[in-house]
Parts: C-alpha cells; sequence; structure tokens
C-alpha cells in the first residue's frame, strides 16, 4: 500500500506515512499574532492542539526524539528567531528521557524586520512547522500555517488572550526567581564532566527540576541532570573525547515552585585541569 | 608554601575526581567511548547466529534500526543510509544492523517481513540481527533508531551516536560521523567526533 497522507480540517499536518493508515497525531496548526510589532519585532506563535497521548518535543528532546523547526516564507529583508519553547514535561520510557509537550503547546518566534522597516500595505507570514511526534510510536509531519499582517482586532485581541493564558508556561528570566546561582564547577566523572552550580535562596528548596539546553560539543546526560542538595547537576560527555575541557556555559531552564526560570550558568575551568596543564608545561 | 597548597588542591581533586568516577559505576551504566563493545550472539532475518567475536580484528558498525520510524524511514528512502553501508562494505567493514524492537510493539515485524522491506529499501548491511528482548541494545545503552556504534579492530567502542549532523534532512552538505570514525580508524587516527546525541525514535524496548 503506498504511502496514504491524512489531512484533518483545519488542521493542514500531514505526517509522513509508514504503512497503511495511521492517525494525525497534530488535530490543530495554527499561526496566531501575539504581538503586531511595527515598528518593532512582531511576535507570532504556532498554536499546536496534540490527540491525547502523543507529545511533541522539546529543544533538547532527551534521549530520543526531534525538536520541532520552522521554515518561514517573509517578505525580504524580514527574519524569524528560532523557535521558543514552553517548560518541557519529562517523559520516562525504558530508563529513557524524553521532554516535550503534550495537549496543547504555543512555539513562539520574533518577526524582525529589516532595517528599511515595514510593508507598507498588507502581507502574509508563512511558516511549515516540521514536527515529530510520539506516543507508542513515532511520526515526522510539516504543518504549514500563515498569518495576516496587520492583524485584524479581532486575531490581535485572541493572540493577547492566549499569550496571556499560556504565560505562565515559558520560563521566565532567572532574575525574577528570588534565587542565586553560583557559578558552576566542571568535575571530572566517568567519561565527561559533571556540572554542578549551587542554586541559593529563600526558595531553593523548591527548585526541583532542570532541563538543559543542548550543549554545542557535549552530549547532555538526561537521565542524570537533576537539582539535588540544592545544585543543579548537569553530566555532559564530550563529542572530541573524554580529555576536552569543560564548556564555559550550561543553559537550561530551573523549575521553582512550578514555575521555570532561564538560567545561563558559568563554568569554571577546573583547578585540577590547569595544575595539570601547568605541570606538563614546566616539563 | 604556595607550592604545597597547590598540590594538597591538586591530590585534592583527584580524590574527588576518583570518587566521582566511582559513584557512575561501569557495571550500571553502559559501555562509553574506548571501552570494550559487549558481546552478543543474535540471529540474522535468516536464522544464522552471529557474535561480535565472528568479526574480530575487524571494524563493526552497530546500526539500531526500525522501519517503522519515521526517521530510519527517511534515511533509507533517501538512500543515504545504504550508501554509507556500501562506503563501508566497500572499504572492508562489517555493517551490522540491530533491530531490538520487541515482539509486543506495533512496529514490530517478523524477520521475513523486515527482510523484504530492507531490500525494497536496498540496503547493503551485513546482516540484520534480531534482538527482540532487547539484551543487546540495553548492553550497548542504544537509545534511537538510527544510533550508530563503531567498533574498532581491537573490539573497542570508537564511536557511539548519531548517523550524521542532519537532523532535519534539508542540510546541502552532511557529516556522516559513522563513515568519519571508520576513515579515522583505517587511517590510524583518533576518531575527531566520538560521541554525539543520536537522534530518531526511541528504541522500543519491552
Amino acid at each position: 500500500m503506498g504511502p496514504l497522507f491524512l489531512a484533518l480540517a483545519p488542521s493542514f499536518a500531514r505526517p509522513a506515512a509508514a504503512n497503511g493508515f495511521q492517525e494525525n497525531p497534530l488535530k490543530r496548526v495554527r499561526l496566531v499574532v501575539l504581538e503586531a510589532g511595527n515598528p518593532g519585532p512582531a511576535k507570532v506563535a504556532f498554536d499546536v492542539e496534540l490527540e491525547a497521548g502523543w507529545h511533541l518535543y522539546w529543544v533538547n528532546p532527551g534521549d530520543a526524539g526531534l525538536a520541532p523547526d520552522a521554515r518561514w516564507t517573509l517578505p525580504p529583508g524580514f527574519a524569524a528567531s528560532p523557535l521558543r519553547h514552553p517548560v518541557p514535561k519529562k517523559f520516562v520510557q525504558s530508563g529513557f528521557i524524553s521532554l516535550g509537550h503534550e495537549s496543547r503547546v504555543l512555539l513562539i518566534s520574533e518577526i524582525n524586520p529589516p532595517p528599511t522597516g515595514w510593508p507598507k500595505g498588507p502581507w502574509e507570514a508563512g511558516a511549515v512547522l516540521e514536527w515529530m511526534a510520539c506516543r507508542e510510536s513515532c511520526l515526522t509531519g510539516e504543518s504549514p500555517a500563515k498569518a495576516a499582517f496587520p492583524p485584524s482586532a479581532t486575531a490581535l485581541n485572541e493572540g493577547r488572550e492566549l499569550a496571556k493564558a499560556f504565560s505562565s508556561r515559558f520560563p521566565r528570566p532567572f532574575s525574577e526567581s528570588g534565587l542565586t546561582a553560583g557559578r558552576g564547577s566542571a568535575v571530572r566523572s566517568g567519561f565527561g564532566w559533571r556540572v554542578e552550580a549551587a542554586v541559593t535562596g529563600s526558595f531553593a528548596a523548591e527548585a526541583t527540576e532542570f532541563f538543559a539546553y543542548p550543549v554545542e560539543g557535549f552530549v547532555v546526560q538526561n537521565a542524570e541532570v537533576a537539582v539535588r542538595g540544592g545544585k543543579i547537576v548537569c553530566p555532559l560527555v564530550p563529542s572530541r573525547g573524554s580529555g576536552a575541557p569543560p564548556p564555559s556555559a550550561v543553559r537550561g531552564v530551573l523549575v521553582v515552585a512550578g514555575q521555570g526560570y532561564e538560567i545561563d550558568v558559568p563554568v569554571a575551568s577546573p583547578s585540577l585541569d590547569r595544575k595539570l596543564i601547568e605541570l606538563i608545561s614546566r616539563r | 608554601m604556595t607550592g604545597m597548597r597547590s598540590w594538597t588542591r591538586v591530590a585534592f581533586a583527584l580524590t574527588a575526581a576518583a570518587a566521582a568516577s566511582a559513584f557512575s559505576a561501569p557495571d550500571q551504566t553502559p559501555p562509553a567511548v574506548g571501552d570494550t563493545a559487549p558481546a552478543f550472539t543474535l540471529k540474522c532475518l535468516a536464522g544464522h547466529d552471529h557474535t561480535l567475536a565472528d568479526f574480530k580484528g575487524k571494524i563493526v558498525v552497530l546500526e539500531w534500526t526500525n522501519p517503522g520510524c519515521p526517521v530510519v524511514q527517511r534515511h533509507y528512502k533517501d538512500g543515504l543510509m545504504p550508501a554509507a553501508q556500501r562506503e563501508a562494505r566497500e572499504k572492508g567493514i562489517v555493517w551490522l544492523a540491530v533491530n531490538s524492537t520487541n515482539p509486543e510493539h506495533s512496529n514490530y515485524r517478523a524477520p521475513e517481513d523486515l527482510k523484504k522491506t530492507f531490500t525494497e529499501w536496498q540496503a547493503a548491511y551485513a546482516a540484520q540481527l534480531m534482538d527482540a528482548d532487547g539484551t543487546t541494545g540495553t548492553a550497548y545503552g542504544a537509545k534511537t533508531t538510527p544510533h550508530i556504534f563503531v567498533i574498532d579492530a581491537q573490539g573497542k567502542i570508537a564511536y557511539n551516536g548519531a548517523i550524521d549532523d542532519d537532523t532535519s534532512g534539508r542540510k546541502p552538505e552532511r557529516i556522516n560521523y559513522a563513515l568519519a570514525a571508520v576513515d579515522a580508524l583505517l587511517a590510524g587516527k583518533p576518531v575527531a567526533v566520538a560521541t554525539t546525541q543520536p537522534y530518531g525514535c526511541s528504541v522500543k524496548y519491552k
């Protein structure tokens, strides 16, 4: 049997077919204007509704999966920022960790105008959301969506309401958490590094989860990422061998009392390595 | 005095590092790059036993696979995986696909069915091995389909991770990490990128 593409109105989601009939995990995908911009950047969001049991992936999908990505069709000179995700949920299967979103999720992007400014007449922001969704099995697909600019008052009002309703799901700046994070230290651990950073403050005990963003040149050991004893713990395996130095920073989302905060932890160079390098260089 | 303090710090750091290593007990975690590749005996689609020891002295590529996974489908239907398998074969490398899908999962396919599909996809591996109970997949820590392990001629894991750096399938130029590792081993050089984040569907273990 040939591939069967299933499109459910009003969704434009098209899952990649494997064999025979398969359902569409994305019930609806639409592009919503949250902020109209002009003269500054506009803010838009893919408003994705998933069928029960299915999940999309976070920017760091975890041990398996793929983060969604967007292909944009915009007027010349316009550029869209990478998708901004809400705080993920952790899914555990066979001891492996996946990080993602279920039910309904907003994926936000800023549309930045060129230096020449905004077009005078109406125009359209077009985008194709490329996604991988999993339940027991996985499907990939593409969902085209578009938004009209300038948005109508009704559309903009709806977008604002949506942004308001979903705002608590998005991470806030760490400075709003009331906590303080120490400089991270990197300790050799197995075949890589274990980055640790102490978090202090009145609500430090309520810091329960840390979700690490991908770290360039390292593989995050998602199953071992944790907040333990007031410390963020993030083990990393370097791509270029165990002799590689630790990263200069680890970024992620720290969950405190149910709210996510985006945190950037600078990592101090390990003194042990500095001493060894000094020792070797003296010889 | 300063030197003494420095050495005290070095000794302390060494102790801490040793403690940290001991904390991640190797018998509880899958092998890392440089470790001995776990031995296995698995049946191929024709029902014959294959062991890792059969390929002693050769470079072996293990590719975890599941034809029900859309990422695996893309790599085969785009011809990327068969091309990599052919190139490896021409270089004298043993390429084994391993299928750890459990028989109760909807993605499970019987050997005959797998043979038909992978023949249609022009797979050029030496064999596809059935690991239905997931023992071998778990021993290696295979997480995704595809997930690649390259084993050097001494039986050590030389590469663990993604097949390439093209998660979207849209990159005009991509790095095939498996072939890069194979080429480095054949040239007697260190594998530059030895660990990457594999991407794809989770392995459908029990």
